[in-house]
């Protein structure tokens, strides 16, 4: 489902639309609110909350963008609130929303970063995916293969192979938007021509 | 936007081309805080305790949960639509079979018993276009913007004050015809919506000089004498200023009404800015020029406490407002019946055939369901 016929969806109050939310949206969310809150199921809570009210407003977006900010201030300011109710310190809720500022649609949005990393890491073969994510912490070939007892050169050979996998699944999501720069880019240097 | 996104996806998996690579450098020297978020990301050492977190939640089991619950509505809703389906095919013959009999009296698509009085319900619109249903909803607080949150309720809608500081956004409350919705600003300022009405405001009034909101239809204000800034609203060309007030602004047609119940307000067009100031237990009809009465205010505000109340008023402008809170056409057959006054007071949740019985043993005239419309005749 592209994300045109997927905003359309939830704006009919398609069920598969809303099914697509939480396969693409369900886990980063949380992670999300789990910054604000913790590990202890309330931001589960909050999440759950937040697409139950979509569906019983019946939200309509704009765009898929709208959307993603939507969803992504939604849980920003429901996590804040709880804590408020639970008579946190003001000090340390400005703390976090300062840590944590409102999501704009025309800034860089590192939980999208995350989701878009995470749901390609999700599909790689388990022993490529342990290396990956090793390597992704900072972690040398030789210290990677000390700890899961492999040895350097297989190391190196699953490193390629997830990279590889994740460079060429990146493009294919991103296709469209590639298509665009390149055309405004070749656009831009035939100007600078004339 | 997002080909940034994509870039710095790719650098922090390693997998970013050299061409790439140097564009994302570019963007990061263009502001300090691209190189902030850089910084972040990198030296997040945490990714692999992160994406752990990430793997164990369980979509699937939040999933069915979602579809339980909305499936108990979905049936409901199945009901209604057959219903409805129903209801248009009847409605659809019945048209059919009139067109092509042409009758002046069409037979009633409905009996005045079946007309619903008015509700709470509105559509409320946020700054990027999004747009919710609101009725009678549970309570519950929502996050509606970046930083601002409401909570929602039967009661309507109360806009708490904003988190953070950002440039002001502005919301709309669209009330249809057969709605009615209260809802309370972020400054404490508490406004009664009447139906077929609009309303534009800021959802914060932290960066505005003055706190200044939009109107079209009617509205009750009980402005919030908790600021220092004035409380300005805009009726077409027309200005009504406060100072501490609880106010009524009737602006369906051309001349806008403004009622003052308590306190202070200036009133100017315009036309020549000049402000007029109102005393309480007046009303100003502004028209080309400004006009000031001295009135009764009880029959221009008892609509808040839910009552009709009418003196010596046509019953042309008494149809205008019956068509507005119950949905429906009515359509006064001749001049002479038009120009009838009435005087009387009636429970805005009353049937309109109670209202209407009224108006047919005080005067004489008849009313029927004609088609899809009231008609009032001699």
């Amino acid at each position: 489902m592209d994300n045109e016929t997927f905003i359309q969806g939830i704006n009919r109050r398609d069920t598969e639309a809303y099914k697509q939310i939480y396969d693409r949206y369900y886990r980063i969310l949380v992670v999300y609110a789990e910054n604000f809150l913790g590990n202890n199921g309330t931001s589960e809570d909050i999440v759950q909350d937040i697409i139950v009210n979509i569906w019983e407003a019946k939200m309509t977006f704009v765009s898929y963008n709208a959307f993603k900010t939507y969803l992504y201030n939604s849980v920003r300011n429901g996590a804040l609130n709880y804590l408020k109710h639970q008579g946190v310190a003001e000090k340390y809720l400005e703390h976090l929303a300062q840590t944590y500022s409102p999501i704009d649609e025309s800034e860089v949005n590192e939980e999208e970063i995350y989701r878009r990393l995470f749901a390609i890491i999700d599909r790689l073969p388990t022993r490529c995916r342990e290396i990956f994510l090793l390597c992704m912490d900072g972690k040398k070939n030789s210290e990677i293969a000390t700890e899961l007892h492999l040895s350097i050169e297989t190391v190196k050979t699953q490193k390629k192979r997830a990279m590889a996998y994740i460079r060429e699944h990146l493009d294919k999501s991103y296709l469209w938007l590639l298509f665009i720069v390149t055309e405004n880019m070749m656009l831009s240097d035939l100007l600078i021509d004339c | 936007m997002e080909y940034i996104e994509l870039l710095i996806t790719k650098y922090l998996s390693d997998t970013i081309s050299e061409s790439e690579k140097q564009f994302l450098q570019n963007w990061i020297k263009e502001d300090t805080t691209h190189r902030q978020l850089m910084n972040r990301l990198l030296h997040d050492k945490n990714f692999s305790e992160k994406y752990r977190r990430h793997a164990a939640i369980d979509t699937e089991a939040a999933k069915s949960a979602f579809l339980r619950h909305i499936r108990k509505r979905v049936w409901q809703y199945r009901v209604w639509k057959y219903a409805a389906a129903a209801a248009i095919i009847v409605s659809a013959i019945v048209s059919a079979h009139y067109l092509f009999t042409e009758d002046k009296n069409p037979a009633p698509q409905f009996a005045l018993a079946e007309v619903e009085p008015g509700n709470t319900r509105a559509i409320l619109v946020l700054d990027n276009g999004t747009q919710l249903s609101l009725g009678e909803n549970e309570a519950k607080t929502i996050a509606i913007d970046d930083s601002v949150s409401v909570e929602m309720s039967a009661e309507g809608l109360t806009y708490l004050p904003a988190a953070t500081k950002k440039e002001t956004k502005f919301n709309t409350i669209i009330v249809p015809r057969g709605g009615e919705y209260r809802l309370t600003l972020s400054d404490g300022t508490e406004i009664y919506l009447n139906s077929e009405s609009e309303l534009r405001y800021p959802v914060t009034f932290s960066e505005m000089s003055e706190r200044k909101v939009q109107l079209s239809g009617e509205a009750y204000f009980s402005v919030s004498s908790d600021s220092e800034k004035a409380f300005v609203v805009e009726v077409g060309n027309v200005r009504v200023c406060q100072y501490g007030t609880v106010f009524d602004i009737n602006a369906y047609d051309d001349s806008p009404e403004i009622v003052l119940v308590s306190g202070s307000i200036g009133v100017s067009n315009d036309t020549d800015g000049k402000e007029i100031r109102l005393q309480s237990g007046q009303l100003a009809v502004c028209g080309e020029e400004i006009v000031v009465t001295d009135v009764d205010v009880t029959p221009y505000i008892e609509w808040t406490n839910g009552r009709f109340v009418f003196i010596d008023r046509r019953l042309d402008d008494i149809a205008d407002i019956l068509m507005r809170w119950y949905n429906v056409e009515i359509e006064i057959e001749d001049k002479d019946i038009a120009e009838l006054h009435f005087t009387g007071s009636v429970g805005r949740n009353e049937t309109i055939q109670h209202i209407m019985n009224a108006i047919s043993y005080a005067q004489n005239v008849k009313v029927t369901v004609s088609g899809d419309k009231i008609k009032i005749s001699k």
